[in-house]
């Protein structure tokens, strides 16, 4: 999540698409293009949007989604215990990504990034031992993270929500561990879970839900913070504070006071100790009583009906019980967002106290705040930074002291050295910040780190700074062997320093390590793929959230993807024609191609001097509004009709019927596109209705081409008024064909978020290309009421959208869930054959809709963003939101997937369980259609050369490597 | 053989080597049951085998973990019988007894047949009634405190993990229906 820097010359270059639009490319440029330097180095409207693909639920939403996952997770456990069959009998495989052999965002990278973590705790008897809370992907573990390259174990695959806010370590009993479900940015959920043993079993879910004094509800989506003292824990929620006494049993509602303003809901971002039993906490006040409490989103500060808007409260609590508001601050008008930090507490009446404190709106640091007394004064220490980057640079980023940058509602990270309180790191959007003299009345802050260095970018008048990723989210230190190691937790996954408070280490000389390998914990938003038929099924890339497009390069290293391509990627298609080959890749607002007959895709050409020289080459992007002006939009959209809206975010459908072409659809939140070839480049030709002003509010959220009847095109729409849009007219502009709305509880109440059309690959008798399509949603009823079980989210039409029949199923034991759906897709061969990637996983029905089963085996509880389905049913490969891209295919030769750790019970723990469910897989490949199946988390060891899935006896000495140990 | 009888009449824990300090008392009941094995070589040594209760089993593997106090022994061999095959190249069958990480004073015990392989099984086998599936040693660690070093007949006695399963994963027998014994280091 990048900054505006270039936006400007983006708004500048933009040309109009009213007419077809050819560009060349630019094989005589001396320069970069602005788009390129767009597509390589940020997205103009950030984070200002939401998360694309969010669904955050209400709470009635939620429940519902919390049992039927709960229900899918109990079927889950219990085949794996009986080894009951799954639909198709065979297993998925996790593709990663592991590593990144190569990775560049202009400059070359020498890292590998992963997903997004948001708490990172320490055992304390052992600091080999890390715990690590992704946003989608559970806690994963490391039990050598002090070895060179630590491995990685997931913790909580087989549990029903992976979206995970918080975790914490209770430091009297290191194995007990507290998660809190609901990550604020993204998927959300409203429960805290324990762990005794370290992470080896996990108790069920407790609910938080409470009620203020006022009468106003408490629903939590998301769990921020967690602190936890003897049986004292307490959760941080964007609904307020819970706190439990009986550690972790139950969890009620802590009506924070709010002085003088009433009773006001509370969105509290930190919560922590200072030591004699006393807390603090930062949160963020509704406007007045009963109005709920500020969202997480751009801007907090919704409208006239909070004139002086949404600002910080501090808290603190000599027990943890009873709270008071701290009323010695600095001015607290205008603040928003806050997280605290605590240094060494062994005298609790000093105990140092620092607050990264953002503006109301969520842009940008409004500074930094201590407490020199335990939280119960604060003064400002904003200070002054010593080393900004140069203002030679090419790169404006971090030039001040704001550190939050545009995103403060986003990304922000502060911990204090446990050895000493004047060293404090803080982390924001593009750099991390260290001050050495935080006690002093204005300290002294130095950089040190950015997320882009290289020539000209992240230098210093002392030097270039170390690479961390963009957007901290968490950091913490510890001390291990008296020696103080910093983590960092961004947008790319872990960073560790051991020397950014050791005195004399320049800041410039502070080395950051990132510990990301083996960690498949990325965020997919799409997926791209080879397919047999074309003779090329090792291809696969994605776009990732914040990790741009991650491509498979080598088949010796099958789970190692490259990155070409920085910042969000987002969708991304392989087009295969007799013309050849073209590999197409996105990030927010700008779209690229590569031509792997040409050039080497899998890798990018680091500080190419221009498009030309280029392996991915830009396309020009229709002509976009500026950056405010599309906020503008989504906001209008949203207030004509009242719908939560889904962002702008490039996909792509390949046009498979144009064999001989190069067409592929992509589309605006207002139009759809087509690209078509011309000459050495591309063209994006306007094939919809424009929807910029449309009197419903209507948009464009995905597009999908038939993939057997040529010039059939779908759309999925922003509104429920007009859920899909189609065209039997291909590339040739039109007006598409508007859908009428599903109504799941009839009358007129409306099903919410439209996200994926697909049409069958036969028609009934008697039907035209059009009349058959089915439409996948993500959303509720707009009357707030839930969608019943047996209407749920997916519906057909069969007279051209006129009309919608449910295809969930009616058996409950065989029902699609009444989960979000966010992409369905047909088998390209047998059309009574549909595949649906939900919230919680794929499911198939292999009867039209009649019945539905969860698809395989091993396949985490993670929302599937998108799927593909290789032509002759050889494979499918499904991006998932928090565990990376998943593969599963009934062959003896496909590549090997991530390397397995021999857990099979993922208790985390290699005992006779393992040896036994090794044992009887030796042999078992993925092809094999009988229990018991290949498990990939038993495959640790490559065979073959490229290796190949299979379980051997290397495998089963591997395992007694481990035996009674740990994986 | 009537001095035996003798012996066998006035042991608490039948079967211990006369002499050693090492005093093992079976278990009553189990569909698994660690017993006491052939006599050891040994005085400070004692072998425990785990073997199949009053009546048959069919599965694939099997095993256990159980606390010890390893401050008083050390694990010896470990020697896998046949009636459940666990083949060789590697040989699927493996004991150890950590003393660090999660297993850390635990006897980690395994045994499982091999799908593919030296000595693969394709499928469950049927084991009759008392067949030994596996022989532990313990040996004796000199000069250790007296005292006992793990005691499966308690009435609070939780085998953490243990049993045997099929091929296909499903629970033959459960750890709680794995019955252990009392081991324990007597005057040496």
């Amino acid at each position: 999540m990048k900054p505006i820097w270039v936006g400007s010359i983006v708004a500048a270059s933009a040309i109009a698409i009213a007419t077809p639009l050819v560009v060349a490319r630019s094989h005589h440029a001396s320069s970069r293009s602005a788009e390129r330097e767009d597509r390589e180095h940020h997205h103009p409207a950030d984070e200002r949007r939401k998360q694309p693909g969010t669904h955050r639920a209400s709470p009635a939403e939620r429940a519902l989604i919390d049992r039927v996952a709960r229900g899918e997770s109990d079927k889950l456990l219990a085949r794996r215990q009986a080894a009951l069959p799954s639909v198709p009998s065979t297993t998925w495989v996790s593709l990663g990504p592991t590593d990144a052999p190569n990775e560049v965002n202009y400059f070359s990278i020498a890292s590998v990034d992963s997903g997004r973590p948001n708490s990172i705790v320490v055992d304390p008897r052992d600091s080999n031992v890390v715990y690590m809370a992704v946003s989608g992907g559970g806690v994963w573990k490391s039990f050598n993270f002090l070895s060179g390259s630590p491995t990685w174990a997931p913790t909580m695959d087989l549990l029903p929500n992976l979206a995970v806010g918080a975790l914490a370590l209770d430091l009297d009993h290191p194995d007990t561990l507290y998660v809190g479900n609901g990550d604020s940015f993204d998927a959300s959920g409203d429960t805290i879970l324990k762990s005794s043993d370290g992470g080896g079993s996990w108790s069920a879910p407790v609910k938080l839900a409470g009620m203020y004094t006022s009468g106003f509800m408490s629903a939590p989506s998301s769990i921020r913070q967690i602190g936890v003292k003897g049986n004292l824990v307490l959760a941080a929620t964007d609904a307020g504070l819970y706190a439990s006494n009986d550690a972790g049993a139950t969890f009620v509602l802590v009506d924070l006071p709010n002085g003088a303003a009433g009773v006001l809901a509370e969105s509290v971002w930190s919560v922590a100790q200072v030591g004699g039993g006393a807390w603090v906490a930062a949160g963020v006040t509704a406007c007045a009583p009963g109005a709920p409490p500020p969202i997480v989103y751009f801007g907090f500060d919704p409208g006239a009906m909070c004139p002086a808007g949404n600002n910080v409260a501090l808290w603190r609590s000599d027990d943890g019980t009873t709270w008071t508001q701290v009323t010695t601050t600095p001015a607290r008008l205008g603040t928003g967002r806050t997280t605290l930090a605590v240094g060494g507490t062994a005298d609790p009446a000093h105990t140092r106290v620092y607050a990264f404190v953002g503006d109301i709106n969520g842009t940008k640091t409004l500074g930094y705040w201590r407490s020199d007394d335990g939280g119960h004064t604060y003064v400002d220490a904003t200070g002054t930074l010593a080393n900004p980057t140069l203002a030679s640079n090419m790169d404006t980023s971090c030039t001040t002291i704001d550190v939050g940058h545009g995103q403060t509602w986003y990304n922000q990270a502060i911990v204090v050295d446990p050895t000493n309180p004047d060293h404090v790191l803080v982390g924001g959007n593009l750099c991390g910040m260290r001050t050495m003299n935080g006690t002093a009345a204005a300290p002294t802050w130095e950089l040190v780190s950015h997320w882009l260095p290289g020539p000209g970018f992240g230098e210093t008048a002392n030097g270039r700074l170390a690479y961390v990723h963009a957007d901290w989210h968490t950091a913490t230190s510890i001390v291990n062997d008296g020696r103080v190691t910093t983590f960092a937790g961004t947008d790319g996954g872990i960073f560790s320093s051991t020397n950014l408070f050791a005195t004399g280490t320049a800041a410039e000389q502070v080395v950051w390590t990132h510990r990301n390998k083996g960690l498949a914990t990325h965020l997919l938003y799409s997926v791209a793929s080879g397919d047999p038929a074309a003779g090329d099924p090792f291809v696969a890339f994605m776009g990732l959230q914040d990790n741009g497009t991650r491509i498979r390069a080598d088949p010796h290293e099958p789970s190692a993807f490259n990155q070409p391509i920085g910042g969000d990627g987002i969708g991304a298609t392989v087009h295969h024609s007799t013309a050849g080959t073209t590999y197409w890749a996105s990030v927010e607002f700008g779209r690229a191609f590569c031509k792997p007959a040409e050039t080497d895709c899998a890798t990018e050409l680091p500080m190419a001097p221009d498009d030309a020289s280029s392996h991915w080459h830009t396309v020009t992007n229709p002509a976009l509004p500026d950056n405010e002006q599309l906020e503008a939009n989504r906001i209008r959209s949203e207030r004509i009709s009242h719908e939560d809206q889904e962002p702008f975010f490039e996909h792509y459908s390949d046009v498979e019927t144009d064999t001989t072409g190069g067409s592929v659809l992509t589309h605006t939140d207002e139009r759809v596109f087509v690209a078509t070839a011309a000459g050495n480049s591309y063209t994006l030709t306007q094939i919809s209705q424009d929807l910029t002003i449309d009197p419903a509010g209507a948009g464009f959220t995905n597009v999908t081409a038939s993939r057997a009847f040529p010039r059939l095109y779908g759309a999925a729409g922003k509104v429920s008024a007009q859920p899909f849009y189609f065209t039997t007219t291909g590339n040739t502009p039109a007006t598409w064909t508007v859908a009428q709305p599903v109504h799941p509880v009839g009358g007129t109440p409306r099903l919410l978020g439209a996200s994926s059309i697909d049409f069958p690959p036969v028609l009934p008798a008697g039907a035209q290309p059009g009349d058959v399509f089915i439409g996948a949603f993500t959303g509720i009823v707009n009357n707030g009421m839930l969608p019943p079980d047996d209407q749920g989210r997916l519906w057909r039409t069969k007279d051209r959208g006129q009309t919608w029949t449910s295809i969930v199923g009616s058996d409950p034991a065989h029902r699609l869930p009444n989960v979000p759906i966010y992409v369905v897709k047909y088998d390209p061969v047998t059309p009574t054959t549909i595949y649906a990637g939900t919230d919680i996983g794929v499911y198939l029905t292999t009867d039209d809709g009649a019945t539905w089963n969860r698809m395989g085996d091993n396949f985490p509880m993670v929302p599937v963003r998108d799927l593909y389905v290789a032509k002759n049913q050889e494979f499918i490969r499904a991006a998932t939101y928090g565990r990376g891209l998943w593969e599963i295919y009934p062959s003896a030769s496909a590549n090997q997937g991530s390397p397995g750790n021999g857990d099979y019970d993922r208790n985390l723990v290699i005992d006779w369980i393992d040896v036994g469910a090794m044992s009887a897989r030796l042999g078992v490949t993925p092809a094999m259609m009988t229990p018991p199946y290949y498990s990939w988390i038993l495959d640790m060891t490559a065979t073959g050369d490229p290796p190949v899935a299979e379980i051997d006896g290397n495998d089963l000495t591997a395992l007694f490597g481990t035996f009674g140990g740990h994986p | 053989m009537k001095r035996l009888w003798l012996v066998l009449l006035v042991c608490g824990a039948c079967g211990d080597n006369i002499g050693s300090p090492i005093s093992y008392t079976d278990p009553s009941g189990g569909k698994l049951r660690l017993v006491r094995g052939a006599p050891s070589k040994s005085l400070k040594s004692i072998n425990l085998d785990l073997v199949v209760g009053d009546a048959p089993l069919t599965g694939y593997s099997v095993g256990f973990d159980l606390p010890i106090d390893d401050t008083r022994v050390t694990l010896g061999a470990f020697t896998a019988a046949t009636a459940l095959n666990p083949g060789s190249d590697p040989v699927a069958a493996k004991a150890t007894l950590p003393q660090s990480g999660p297993l850390a004073h635990e006897l980690v015990t395994a045994l499982s047949q091999k799908a593919a392989g030296t000595g693969a099984v394709a499928g469950d086998t049927q084991v009759a009634a008392g067949t030994v599936l596996y022989t532990i040693e313990l040996n004796l660690v000199a000069h250790a405190a007296t005292g006992v070093i793990f005691d499966g007949t308690t009435s609070d006695f939780v085998l953490p993990s243990g049993g045997m399963r099929d091929r296909l994963g499903n629970t033959v027998v459960e750890a709680k229906d794995v019955s252990i014994g009392k081991l324990e280091l007597k005057n040496q």
